[in-house]
């Protein structure tokens, strides 16, 4: 993390690090639909909807690990006062709030066959919906200043507070009565044939999220050299430069 | 058996369509946004390429 705060360094890592994570990304997606898909065997309960098992928890996973990831880097940004941590925030926030959205609408999609209707009541399904309005919540913040430096400021206290509901949605399980499982994602929890597929498509949804991060950081980062040569080259304050 | 030709799911095939269908959706719009990100971006380049411009002309 510290390696990686300085931009320099940054710039001169970003190259390998993005190569490692759009190699993840097609060995993980690959690998994962066509085994997913086109040779895994349907399980005793759910039939053919198993296949959902692919894509469905591995949003939830991303799209609560996107959610820390966060945190944590809003903690850093406030603590050290680092502009790439807080840069870092705002770039993972998008494919989490993807992850997020595309998690709780698989969720639909498989609870109609799988349980006769939507359980809107599980405790889950409410804690990962706060979630995607945190999500909304944040981009609204973000964008809610002139100043980007202040918007993420800000936006990173809901990142750190959000942090509570991503440990609740962890913890659902061994609290509430819900319809999820709490064995995770162990291999004694999902029936052997289906585990390798769905350990690859959890690779590839990683490498998702590390290569639409990455990218955004270095858009992030160019915005803010643009942005501050133009308050230099105009002599503006801060909240009066309108891009 | 469903392995290459076959891709029988049975009538879990319209909502096998509509997840994975979701999924490529939401690859697509991370891809515009991503995009989008990258026009603004050299939008404010020309931007202030033109004010420097401006500036050493005057």
């Amino acid at each position: 993390m510290y390696f990686l705060a300085n931009p320099r360094r940054f710039a001169r890592v970003y190259p390998y690090l993005l190569a490692s994570f759009v190699v993840l990304t097609i060995l993980g997606l690959t690998v994962g639909l066509v085994l997913g898909l086109g040779f895994s065997p349907p399980a005793e309960r759910h039939g053919e909807m198993v296949r959902m098992l692919y894509i469905h928890p591995q949003s939830a996973i991303l799209g609560l690990l996107c959610w820390a990831a966060m945190s944590v880097s809003a903690g850093v940004g406030f603590v050290m006062r680092h502009p790439l941590a807080d840069i870092a925030t705002q770039a993972i926030a998008l494919p989490g709030l993807l992850f997020t959205f595309l998690s709780l609408a698989t969720g639909y999609i498989w609870s109609v066959p799988g349980f006769g209707g939507l359980p809107f009541a599980d405790p889950m399904i409410i804690l990962v919906q706060v979630l995607l309005l945190l999500y909304v919540t944040y981009f609204a913040l973000v964008h809610a200043f002139e100043d980007p430096i202040i918007a993420r400021r800000f936006a990173g206290f809901l990142a750190m507070l959000g942090l509570l509901v991503v440990l609740l949605v962890h913890y659902t399980p061994d609290l509430f009565n819900t319809i999820h499982q709490e064995k995770g994602i162990s291999s004694q929890a999902i029936q052997g044939d289906l585990y390798v597929p769905f350990i690859a498509m959890l690779i590839g949804f990683v490498g998702l999220a590390g290569t639409s991060t990455l990218m955004r950081m270095k858009i992030l980062v160019a915005e803010m050299k643009v942005r501050a040569a133009m308050l230099r080259t105009t002599a503006a304050r801060p909240e009066e430069l309108k891009i | 058996m469903n392995a290459w030709t076959g891709f029988d799911f049975g009538d879990a095939w319209p909502y096998l369509a509509a997840g994975y269908g979701l999924f490529f959706v939401c690859i697509a719009i991370g891809a515009i946004s991503l995009n989008w990100q990258k026009r603004k971006l050299e939008d404010k380049e020309k931007i202030l390429r033109a004010i420097k411009e401006s500036k050493g002309s005057s």
